[in-house]
């Protein structure tokens, strides 16, 4: 268990007191405990928190915050934000005493987690009950109420974000407050915490619309990205999910879709992640960057011989992917009618300039939302992802791309990089002031900011 | 590397996969050497359930496994401060405090010693 400040306290006494009588090997043991700091999965924010905290219960989460005075109040779930959510010099709560399934009807198909649950440990105990969540993002190491509070996604016109399914839950206020929320109990402040970027208190439980459980088949092939963009309409049409990966600096993708089946055969997922495939991507790029045209015939060819077997199986076992090469990410969401304009002005930039990166792209489509705050609150998108290795610095590649974005009137996904203030979020987001104001009165200090929220809701320190 | 040679891997490799596909053929289990982890705290084990379990019990994904006495072994000869600094602030592909936000130094170094059933010096 991490210190709490009292811990802390009674600590430093107990040193005080070492000293006094001489008990200099207990200090030295003492003392050579380092501090720790937070860093996100991909190590690109870092943070020292005054104390790093993981509540036992409820009230003792209530009572830690009822008490906490200033600024700088986080939550923390797995860490996989690539933007600046959590970053704090006050105090760090982790949810991870918060896990599980804690109760679930057959008949409504709802079930009710712990809101610091890994999505990878939801699908097995959902099985058991009959239920599946009806859509799951590329990766699943988010936390529940992370993924949440970014409105994380999949992929699928007809499906929503995780917080699209979202039908009530528990939050922790400021003043220490436990209140129940959904769509009969205080609805305006329900569907705001819907995605609020933990701004709005601590999420202990949240329930969920599910559906039955489902086996779903995948198939992925290569293809030359000008064809499946010309294809798209009927991709969309004819698949529950469509998703396809742009080879940067090659004139192909990788292609995936995914439907539902009655099929009973399992073609299980291969093992392991995606690191040798990245690999060689790499590889390409570190000695043929500089000879663009050797780079893409070579890409054309690698990719189209790499092996990619369809795969069967229970839903939650074919959605996420392994992702074992750390990376930095930036997202934006677009109307779903631009998405191939857009992203065919991003590959020629990646082209014509030569941008040092090999990750490749990802093109998605989320369905609308009536949540304020949500990057798909009141249209249809389209999902444009790029990223940069872990390792390699992204900023430039990033700022090289960000304006396309702008021009297709793109909102940046919450939890990944972003260079957005409130001036500009509050012209792509019809309904800013809403949150802001149901924000403002729900935490009137500014108890859950750090610096990037107060960027993001233009608060002054 | 020179870049010729990095061409034939790049080629070789790709012949591979097609190769691969044409035999259906899978890629077979690596051989593990397991050992019972070492004993730890039923606190120890459910911080291991609730973050390093996503990685370091999923065979193929590059982080030695629970109880890989073999897999462990050069990585514990390195040291304690070196474990304690990788897993504290990541390292290649082991992502920063593997996950567990709230753990202490003496956390991470009994989660390191459970998994690999050796102990950190």
């Amino acid at each position: 268990m991490a210190l709490t400040r009292r811990q802390l306290m009674t600590r430093l006494g107990a040193i005080s007191a070492l000293v006094g009588t001489g008990g200099w090997s207990t200090l030295a043991n003492a003392a050579r405990e380092r501090i720790i700091p937070w860093r996100n999965w991909s190590g690109g924010q870092t943070c020292i928190p005054a104390a790093r905290v993981a509540p036992a219960t409820e009230a003792e989460l209530a009572d830690l915050i009822k008490s906490t005075t200033g600024s700088g109040v986080r939550a923390v779930g797995s860490s996989h934000s690539f933007s600046a959510l959590i970053p704090t010099d006050g105090t760090l709560i982790s949810l991870s005493n918060f896990t599980g399934l804690l109760s679930h009807d057959p008949k409504t198909l709802q079930a009710e987690f712990g809101a610091g649950t890994p999505m990878s440990q939801m699908g097995e105990p959902l099985l058991k009950v009959g239920q599946a969540l009806p859509n799951m993002a590329d990766i699943d190491y988010q936390t529940l109420a992370g993924a949440i509070s970014t409105s994380t996604h999949g992929t699928g016109p007809k499906f929503g974000s995780y917080s699209s399914n979202v039908i009530g839950l528990r939050l922790v206020t400021a003043n220490g407050q436990i209140l129940d929320l959904d769509k009969n109990r205080q609805p305006e402040l329900f569907n705001a915490a819907r995605v609020s970027l933990g701004s709005l208190g601590v999420i202990t439980r949240v329930k969920l619309q599910n559906r039955n459980a489902f086996r779903l088949h995948q198939k992925q092939w290569v293809q030359k990205t000008e064809e499946l963009l010309e294809d798209i309409p009927r991709l969309v049409k004819e698949n529950d999910h469509f998703e396809f990966n742009p080879i940067l600096h090659s004139d192909v993708s990788l292609a995936q879709v995914q439907n539902e089946t009655q099929d009973t055969r399992t073609l299980a997922k291969e093992g392991g992640g995606d690191g040798d495939k990245v690999g060689k991507l790499q590889m390409a790029n570190t000695y043929l960057r500089n000879h663009p045209d050797a780079h893409a015939s070579l890409l054309n060819f690698l990719v189209k011989h790499l092996e990619f077997p369809d795969v069967q199986d229970q839903s939650f076992r074919v959605y996420a992917n392994v992702r074992d090469q750390r990376f930095n990410e930036m997202e934006y969401e677009v109307p779903a009618e631009a998405g191939p304009a857009c992203v065919r002005e991003i590959l020629k930039t990646i082209r014509e300039q030569n941008l040092n990166s090999f990750i490749p792209l990802e093109y998605r489509y989320v369905k609308a939302d009536d949540i304020p705050l949500s990057m798909f609150s009141g249209r249809d998108s389209c999902a444009i992802s790029v990223h940069q290795y872990f390792d390699m610095d992204y900023h430039n590649f990033f700022a090289q791309i960000e304006p396309i974005f702008w021009k297709y009137d793109g909102r940046p996904h919450w939890g990944k990089l972003h260079t957005l203030n409130a001036a500009q979020l509050s012209k792509l987001y019809p309904r800013f002031k809403e949150f802001q104001d149901i924000r403002r009165s729900i935490d009137p200090t500014g108890k859950f900011l750090n610096g990037h929220l107060r960027s993001i809701f233009g608060v002054q320190c | 590397m020179s870049t010729s040679k990095f061409l034939a891997s790049l080629i070789l490799a790709a012949s591979a996969s097609a190769l691969g596909a044409c035999g259906g053929g899978s890629t077979p289990a690596p051989a593990v050497t397991t050992t019972p982890a070492a004993a730890a705290t039923p606190e120890t084990v459910k911080l291991y359930e609730q973050t390093c379990h996503a990685c370091h019990s999923l065979p193929f994904s590059g982080a030695p496994q629970l109880g890989d006495t073999k897999a462990w072994a050069p990585r514990i000869a390195e040291g304690r401060e070196t474990m304690l600094n990788r897993a504290i602030n990541g390292y290649r592909r082991m992502p920063p405090m593997g996950a567990c936000t709230q753990c202490t130094e003496d956390q991470f170094a009994a989660l390191i010693e459970y998994m690999s059933g050796a102990q950190l010096k």
